[in-house]
């Protein structure tokens, strides 16, 4: 009985994950439409549905925990209290303390953890306090949390107390409540509606309207406000879109069920098999089949199962939303910590990607947005010095070819790429006299250990660099750039590869074997000749290739071949991080797209090996992995270098 | 849990189903639930630097699997007219081949039946041996798998070759 209820406590922590992250969103998305009935009874919903289910499994302290939320929601619901700022910076810490007991609990299922803190700004707000005696709570909490919970991530907790209690300094927040923050930011809205060739008079009376019924605000004007806003961004015709269709999606869900991934692997394993067995009968047609209905229906069964294995690889894909949700808190967060008014705008977050790649992406592009908040905008005094309007980040996604883009934009100062030419030359990264384009120049902000922010800040900065976001980017088979315009702000675009599951790869010969590369890593193929080659007891061979002198390597004889004699001189070159090298096959066949298959455990963390592949033929061939290969004959060689150049010197 | 299922414990406790096959001139016995099925000898691809008994790996039905000798591995000499096959078996999610003299059929063993320490010489590494089971006029070694296998010898073995 005890493996019975062990499940079902796994299975409630798995669903309220889930909750959570629903909730999370309905959060930020209260601290705009305060007033959205519709999504106040979502949130209850929410808490109500955690509340029961953690009690019927025995989390009692999680089923505590959500009982008091429960109330505060429910007081909002009810109309017996005003959403405000705390209220919802109460409800993300609570999602956040929830979240970290989940977690807790998916160790060990018996954890308890410290609610205190959390259950007493609850109650608070629940009572409707002041916000002078919330800061007061606050200040008491952070004492607590410093010294009973050394696992709360500290910055975190800072940008909770950093806050802006008055809600004068968050315009945007303050929309719906009318009164003179609304007229504020209207003029600011209006002013970019004026450059748009707008009529803004309309506007300026809605705007006007609102001012006199400071007190009571009739549910039209704020049908009318969101209007007036919204053309406002109309540089960006398609937020307002992504906007309404997120709020239409509250209303209908999304029909959906559970499926475990193994299954889904399983079917794309077997439809790939299929396809495999109809290209066969297809190369067969009309040569040893002869009957017309057999040919119709071999060549109508290669349409279907086109189609089918289209539907079975979109199985994997899931839509962007749940990564750049987490940017909005991230934004949120970030901006308030900082006190920098800063907005997210987030388009085509329908976007669909694999599973593994949206589990991978989340973290360098966390890490670009808090920097594009933190580094990219200048702070709110500098941007009102040089007429600025608000802090605006853009976050898109698209498909762009068989890639997923992902744009990250800031309206900022942008990157002064004299500034970071003058980093470089002081940390040793480039030369003065190098001569390097002011593009290839911002770039070197993904060089390790580079950081022009001479403060390290709390939110970003600390220590880990773009390089970071470079190095992930890149191990997902992305590239990650960064594009700058002086004054005008910064866009960083990521690129990635829309499934891990297929590469394009050059498929080689070492000793009859078929080996797959993955085109990634070659960077030409060339043929070089013995007399090139040079030779050197005890070490590598070296060519030279347009002046550039680098190691040459046989696969045959790292693939443990028996037939160790050059049939060709085909050279493959690979361009690595700190330098290049040759690697001789036996022969090239073709360059194809190929779908990697995993390999068994007993095979995994095979040096060089990085899966497998099914060739047209059925059979398996072995991807190969040049850098992993060769990396220790790389140090090697390497080692050889530096003493060769120690003894010259 | 209600006595039926109590029952059908007990019974299960009592007596096992194996596959009986052939090593050389050796028969062997392996526990029916780790078999997946068993296929004629594949084609395989071969694996860099790999230990003898290692023969490639197969394509079956859009899964890789590795191919293992059994005789190479338990070093017997195999059948001289063997009509080889490959049995797939599954062990804690790694699923691997095992090529083998004939197969003949599925034994079904009460536990009592199998004769703990083995009386007899064989061929075997005795650590490999879980027991051995007489009946139908011959003796016949159950064999344990995921010692003979190791499972993470192979992983390691090319390991260090690569």
């Amino acid at each position: 009985m005890e493996d019975f209820e062990q499940e079902l406590k796994m299975d409630f922590l798995e669903e309220a994950e889930d909750l959570l992250s629903a909730a999370e969103s309905a959060f930020l998305r209260l601290e705009e439409e305060r007033d959205d009935s519709d999504l106040l009874n979502e949130i209850f919903r929410v808490a109500h549905n955690l509340k029961g289910t953690s009690k019927a499994v025995g989390f009692d302290q999680m089923a505590q925990l959500t009982h008091i939320a429960e109330n505060l929601i429910l007081k909002l619901k009810e109309g017996e209290l005003e959403v405000s700022d705390s209220i919802v910076s109460g409800l993300l810490e609570f999602k956040d303390k929830v979240e970290a007991m989940i977690a807790g609990l998916q160790d060990d299922l018996n954890a308890t953890f410290d609610t205190e803190a959390v259950t007493q700004k609850l109650e608070a707000l629940t009572l409707g306090e002041s916000s002078v005696d919330e800061d007061a709570s606050i200040i008491e909490e952070n004492g607590t949390q410093k010294e009973v919970e050394l696992s709360n991530d500290l910055p975190e907790a800072e940008c909770f107390d950093e806050e802006p209690i008055s809600s004068e300094e968050v315009p945007d927040a303050a929309m719906f409540e009318g009164g003179n923050n609304d007229v504020e930011v209207n003029d600011a809205a209006l002013e970019s509606l004026r450059e748009l060739g707008f009529d803004t008079e309309e506007f300026e009376a809605a705007s006007n309207e609102v001012e006199a019924k400071e007190e009571s605000l009739s549910f039209e004007n704020i049908e009318k406000l969101p209007e007036v806003k919204e053309p406002a961004k109309s540089e960006e015709v398609a937020a307002p879109v992504a906007k309404k269709e997120t709020k239409k999606e509250s209303g209908q869900k999304d029909e959906s069920i559970r499926v475990n991934l193994s299954r889904i692997d399983n079917i794309n394993n077997i439809i790939g098999e299929l396809v495999i067995l109809q290209t066969v009968l297809s190369q067969r047609r009309y040569v040893n089949i002869k009957d017309e209905l057999s040919n119709k229906s071999i060549s109508m069964m290669s349409k279907l199962f086109k189609e089918v294995q289209e539907v079975a690889m979109s199985l994997r894909m899931l839509p962007l939303k749940g990564a750049f949700q987490k940017m909005n808190r991230i934004v949120r967060d970030t901006s308030k910590a900082l006190g920098k008014d800063a907005k997210l705008v987030m388009v085509g977050e329908e976007t669909e990607v694999d599973k593994t790649v949206l589990e991978r992406i989340s973290d360098p592009l966390v890490h670009i947005v808090r920097n594009a908040v933190d580094h990219g905008l200048e702070s709110d005094e500098e941007r009102v010095a040089q007429g600025k309007g608000k802090g605006v980040i853009h976050l898109k996604a698209f498909h762009e070819g068989s890639n997923l883009a992902i744009e990250v934009k800031d309206n900022g100062g942008g990157i002064d790429h004299e500034v970071i030419k003058a980093k470089a030359i002081e940390k040793k990264i480039i030369t003065p006299s190098s001569t390097l384009t002011p593009n290839e120049i911002i770039q070197l902000i993904f060089h390790p250990g580079f950081s022009t922010k001479e403060q390290v800040t709390e939110v970003s900065g600390r220590g880990v660099g773009m390089d970071v976001v470079k190095t992930n980017i890149e191990a997902l088979g992305g590239q990650v750039k960064v594009d700058s315009k002086i004054g005008e702000g910064s866009t960083f675009k990521i690129l990635i590869p829309l499934t891990l599951a297929i590469i394009e790869g050059l498929v080689i010969t070492a000793d009859q074997e078929k080996f797959v590369i993955p085109l990634s890593q070659v960077h030409e193929l060339t043929q070089v000749h013995d007399t090139d080659i040079e030779k050197f007891t005890g070490a590598a061979e070296l060519f030279k290739l347009r002046g550039e002198v680098m190691p040459l390597f046989h696969i045959n004889k790292k693939l443990g071949a028996k037939v160790t004699e050059k049939k060709s001189n085909i050279v493959v070159v690979v361009k690595g991080l700190e330098r290049s090298f040759g690697v001789a096959v036996d022969d090239v066949l073709i360059q194809q797209q190929i779908v990697i298959k995993k390999l068994g455990e007993d095979l995994k963390g095979k040096q060089g090996i990085m899966g497998s592949a099914i060739m047209s033929d059925g059979m398996p061939s072995l991807i190969v992995d040049l850098f992993e290969l060769f990396k220790k004959d790389l140090s090697a060689s390497k080692a050889h270098k530096d003493f060769k150049e120690a003894q010259a010197a | 849990m209600s006595f039926d299922e109590d029952k059908i414990e007990n019974e299960m406790e009592k007596s096992q189903r194996y596959l009986q096959f052939d090593l050389g001139n050796e028969s062997y016995a392996i526990a029916l639930l780790n078999v997946k099925e068993v296929i004629p000898v594949p084609e395989t691809t071969p694996l860099p630097n790999a230990p003898t008994y290692y023969i490639g790996i197969m394509n079956l039905r859009g899964q890789i699997i590795s191919i293992v000798d059994l005789r190479k591995r338990l070093k017997i000499n195999k059948k001289e007219d063997a009509e080889e096959a490959v049995i797939i078996v599954d062990f804690a999610g790694v699923s691997i081949g095992l090529v083998v003299d004939s197969i003949n059929y599925v034994l079904n063993v009460a536990t009592s039946e199998i004769t703990e320490v083995p009386e007899i010489r064989s061929q075997v590494n005795a650590q490999y041996v879980q027991g051995v089971h007489r009946g139908q006029g011959k003796l016949t070694i159950m064999l344990d798998l995921a010692k003979a296998l190791n499972i993470s010898e192979i992983a390691g073995l090319q390991k260090n070759a690569a």
